[in-house]
C-alpha cells in the first residue's frame, strides 16, 4: 500500500515547485481529515519567527475538524483557530489547488 | 523608532515592523491581539508592541500608490498635523481629539499613530463637506 501522501503522489507538483520557488516552505498535512500539501508563504513564515509558531503546530491547526474553518473576509481565503498548550492561534489560508493549503499568515 | 514595513501584495498584508532590532528574532512576541477586523498588534512579553499586521492591506494603506517605507503608511502628530496643514498643538486640539477624526490604529506612550489613507480619506471626505456648504454664488448687497 501506498503511504506516502497524496499531495506528493498525485498533487499539483509544478504548483508546489512554483511555490518552492518562490521561497514558500512545503510539506505534507491535513486540512481537517483530508492530506494536503501545506505550503507557507514567505512573510507567513517572518510571522511565525516572530510569533515563536512553528510549523508542526500550524498543521495541528489545520488538521482541526472542518466544521472548525471558517471563510475569511475575502473570498476563498478561509481561518481557523486553535489552542496549542495555552496558545490560542488562528491560521489564514488560501486553496489555490486541489490538494494544496497556503498558509498566508498565522 | 519605525523601521520596517513587509508588504506581500500576493496575498494582500502587510507587517509593520516597529523595532526593527527584533527582526528575525524568534519568539518576541507573547500574545497578538487583534483590535479591529483588519488588525493585529503583536506584544512582547513586557506589553510593549512589536508590530502591526493589517490584512487587507491594499484597501487600508492604498498601496498602489504608497512606497514601503513606514513613512508612506503610518503618521504620528507632526506628520498628521502637516498632512492637514496646521501646527501640532493645534492639529491635537482641533483634529485629534474630535470624535470625527480618524482613530489611531494604535496609541503608544509616545504618541498615536493613524494610517496615512485614514487621514487622506478623511480630508478628502472633509473638503467634499465644505464644498456642499459653500454658496453656489455670491449675491451682492450693493444697491
Amino acid at each position: 500500500m501506498d503511504h506516502r501522501p497524496r499531495s506528493e503522489s498525485s498533487g499539483p507538483a509544478s504548483i508546489l515547485e512554483k511555490f518552492r520557488g518562490d521561497g514558500c516552505l512545503v510539506r505534507d498535512g491535513h486540512l481537517g481529515a483530508a492530506r494536503v500539501a501545506v505550503v507557507a508563504t514567505a512573510y507567513a513564515l517572518d510571522r511565525m519567527t516572530l510569533r515563536d509558531i512553528d510549523v508542526e503546530e500550524v498543521c495541528q491547526i489545520l488538521a482541526l475538524p472542518r466544521s472548525s474553518h471558517g471563510r475569511g473576509k475575502s473570498a476563498g481565503r478561509f481561518e481557523v483557530s486553535g489552542t496549542i498548550g495555552k496558545r490560542q492561534l488562528r491560521i489564514v489560508y488560501e486553496k489555490p489547488a486541489r490538494g494544496v493549503v497556503k498558509v498566508i499568515t498565522a | 523608532m519605525l523601521s520596517t514595513v513587509q508588504i506581500d501584495r500576493e496575498n494582500d498584508l502587510a507587517y509593520i515592523l516597529l523595532r526593527p532590532e527584533l527582526q528575525d528574532r524568534r519568539g518576541v512576541v507573547s500574545r497578538s491581539v487583534r483590535i479591529a477586523e483588519d488588525f493585529i498588534v503583536d506584544l512582547d512579553h513586557d506589553g510593549q508592541i512589536v508590530g502591526i499586521e493589517i490584512l487587507h492591506a491594499s484597501s487600508r494603506l492604498k498601496l498602489k500608490q504608497a512606497g514601503e517605507t513606514p513613512c508612506d503608511v503610518v503618521a504620528g502628530v507632526a506628520e498628521a498635523a502637516e498632512m492637514v496643514g496646521i501646527k501640532k498643538p493645534n492639529f491635537v486640539r482641533d483634529y485629534a481629539n474630535k470624535t470625527d477624526f480618524p482613530a489611531p490604529i494604535v496609541a503608544l506612550a509616545s504618541g498615536r499613530l493613524w494610517l496615512r489613507s485614514d487621514i487622506e480619506e478623511y480630508l478628502r471626505q472633509r473638503s467634499v463637506r465644505v464644498e456642499r456648504g459653500r454658496p453656489c454664488a455670491q449675491v451682492s448687497t450693493e444697491p
